[in-house]
């Protein structure tokens, strides 16, 4: 196998090889360090490459196979996390000079899970500023790997690119209004946003702690299921954590989708967004209609008008985390960030409180409809990746450019339901255009089970961004 | 847009969080505010529509409490 054959690999492809004899850990470590070590000189993606202890964990990972102990699904795997969660011993940074230097003292709780199941930690990724839209001038940003010219959103940004560039095989990300599902869209490669509750949050960052989700960025919805099955899980010392069975995601993926109710969001589609993106949805409609799915056109008034409960929300939420060092270090904050932080300080309860009101009548108004439908289906972006240093949406004056961004992903941190996007097309400038795939609440493994059937049947997920 | 945040406001919030504000700072948090703000406030809510709360009615021997 030559070795950029092994960097594109899937997640089930490499446990093959590896139970075969025709890969070893160690070598496959060995040879994706050198490939950051030298694209991650342009992409930026990685704040911290854990080397040492990626080498350790691959020679146990190898043993493992030599032993033929019976082998964790994700045994020699190397993987990665956004620098917003706890690698115990590391700083995690979540991308700020504030918490450079502090140092977690527990691995968090996806971290033992990726550990358990057998994954080998090969390092921390870059991130915007306390995942809050903005990067700090000290960490810099990560460009798309398409095209370095243009932004990779964020606020998953490294992790994204990570994936997308083959630098790891997969990487946990968080998502408050769309910071799994953007990035991975502008990326081309797959976000998924689990139920709230299903992935724990424990030794994670927060932003906004009602709205806050971890969850996988991979390159095949397959290795989205599978890390997932290796994370989920209720965690006591989340206090959002679900405790319910949960099934096997990868288990379930061949299911297939004949029958199921596709519900495609026609504002969404239609409004503001631009006609290669309205192309590329529509014609990713017809692909599940050809598997055998019924697609209902649909309109849900009031998606878009919860953006403000939702930053209502996440603006309060966030300057209650950061009330002390916004005191003590607003210095430390890029301007952009420290100054939604501080107009988070000018909320009322009040107004708090309706936004929370709102959101309620959101998740009551998505139960009813989604009585009749299994999946949404809509943009996760307006457009495809946008210039660096160029506005990142067409919004209004006075409006935060932040909320035009995240209208189509943002509903779905208020309502807590899985949200998956794919790749499903390429813009004139060949960057990726994503879908995003919405369900019920706690059937995470039928939105999986949808983009599976899409992604069999088209050939988006197999183009690679040019990195060498 | 209605003007219910002004400067004053915003000098007023800002120094109770313990900080100063520039001019323009407080300029911008006022346009910004007000724009969300409005259209937040703007949104009609059924009534029945209130925020989830911790504590579930309790059945069997705490019932009473």
């Amino acid at each position: 196998m030559q070795i950029a054959e092994i960097f594109h690999l899937t997640i089930a492809e490499l446990g093959r090889a590896y139970r075969r004899r025709e890969l070893s850990p160690v070598e496959v470590v060995d040879a994706l360090l050198e490939r950051i070590r030298i694209a991650d000189q342009h992409l930026n993606s990685f704040i911290l490459v854990t080397a040492e202890e990626a080498l350790n964990a691959s020679r146990k990972a190898e043993r493992a196979f030599l032993q033929g102990e019976g082998s964790p699904p994700l045994l020699g795997v190397p993987v990665a996390v956004k620098d917003i969660i706890d690698i115990e011993g590391h700083p995690t940074t979540c991308a700020s000079p504030i918490l450079r230097d502090v140092v977690a003292a527990a691995d968090a709780r996806v971290v033992e899970r990726f550990r358990d199941a057998g994954a080998t930690i090969i390092g921390k990724n870059n991130m915007l500023e306390f995942a809050y839209g903005e990067v700090h001038p000290d960490y810099g940003p990560t460009p798309n790997p398409w095209d370095h010219r243009y932004s990779s959103s964020g606020s998953s940004s490294g992790s994204a690119v990570a994936v997308a560039a083959s630098l790891a095989y997969a990487s946990m990300g968080t998502d408050t209004g769309g910071s799994i599902r953007l990035p991975a869209a502008y990326c081309g490669v797959v976000g998924h946003k689990p139920t709230y509750g299903l992935v724990s949050r424990w030794g994670v960052v927060p932003l906004a702690w009602s709205l806050d989700h971890v969850g996988p960025l991979t390159r095949t919805v397959a290795d989205a299921a599978l890390v997932m099955d290796a994370v989920v899980g209720y965690d006591p010392r989340d206090p959002g954590s679900a405790n319910r069975p949960v099934p096997s995601y990868f288990a379930s993926l061949t299911t297939g989708i004949a029958g199921m109710r596709v519900a495609l969001l026609e504002r969404e589609v239609q409004v503001s967004t631009h006609p290669e993106v309205r192309e590329a949805v529509e014609a990713a409609a017809r692909v599940l209609e050809g598997l055998g799915a019924h697609i209902e056109p649909c309109s849900f008034p009031g998606l878009y008008e919860s953006i403000d409960a939702l930053m209502v929300i996440m603006q309060a939420e966030a300057t209650a985390h950061h009330k002390e060092w916004l005191r003590t270090r607003p210095q430390d904050y890029s301007p952009p960030v420290r100054h939604r932080l501080r107009l988070g300080g000018m909320i009322s309860a009040v107004d708090y409180l309706h936004a929370q009101r709102i959101r309620r009548e959101l998740c009551w108004r998505v139960s009813q409809v989604m009585k009749d439908v299994d999946v949404f289906v809509l943009p996760t972006a307006a457009s495809g990746p946008t210039l660096r240093g160029h506005p990142r949406s067409q919004h209004r004056e006075h409006e935060d450019p932040m909320a035009a961004l995240i209208w189509r992903t943002g509903p779905f941190n208020l309502t807590g339901q899985p949200a998956l996007t794919l790749p499903c097309g390429f813009t004139n400038a060949g960057l990726p255009i994503g879908l995003q795939i919405v369900g019920r609440p706690f059937q995470d493994e039928v939105v999986l089970q949808v983009a599976y059937a899409y992604e069999r049947a088209t050939e988006w997920h197999k183009r690679r961004p040019p990195v060498t | 847009m209605d003007r219910f945040i002004d400067a004053d406001i915003v000098y007023a919030l800002a120094r109770s969080m313990g900080m100063e504000l520039e001019a323009d700072e407080v300029q911008q948090a006022v346009g910004e505010l007000s724009y969300l703000l409005t259209a937040l406030r703007s949104q009609k809510v059924n009534r029945a529509m209130e925020p989830a709360t911790v504590f579930k009615p309790v059945e069997g021997r705490n019932a009473d409490r």
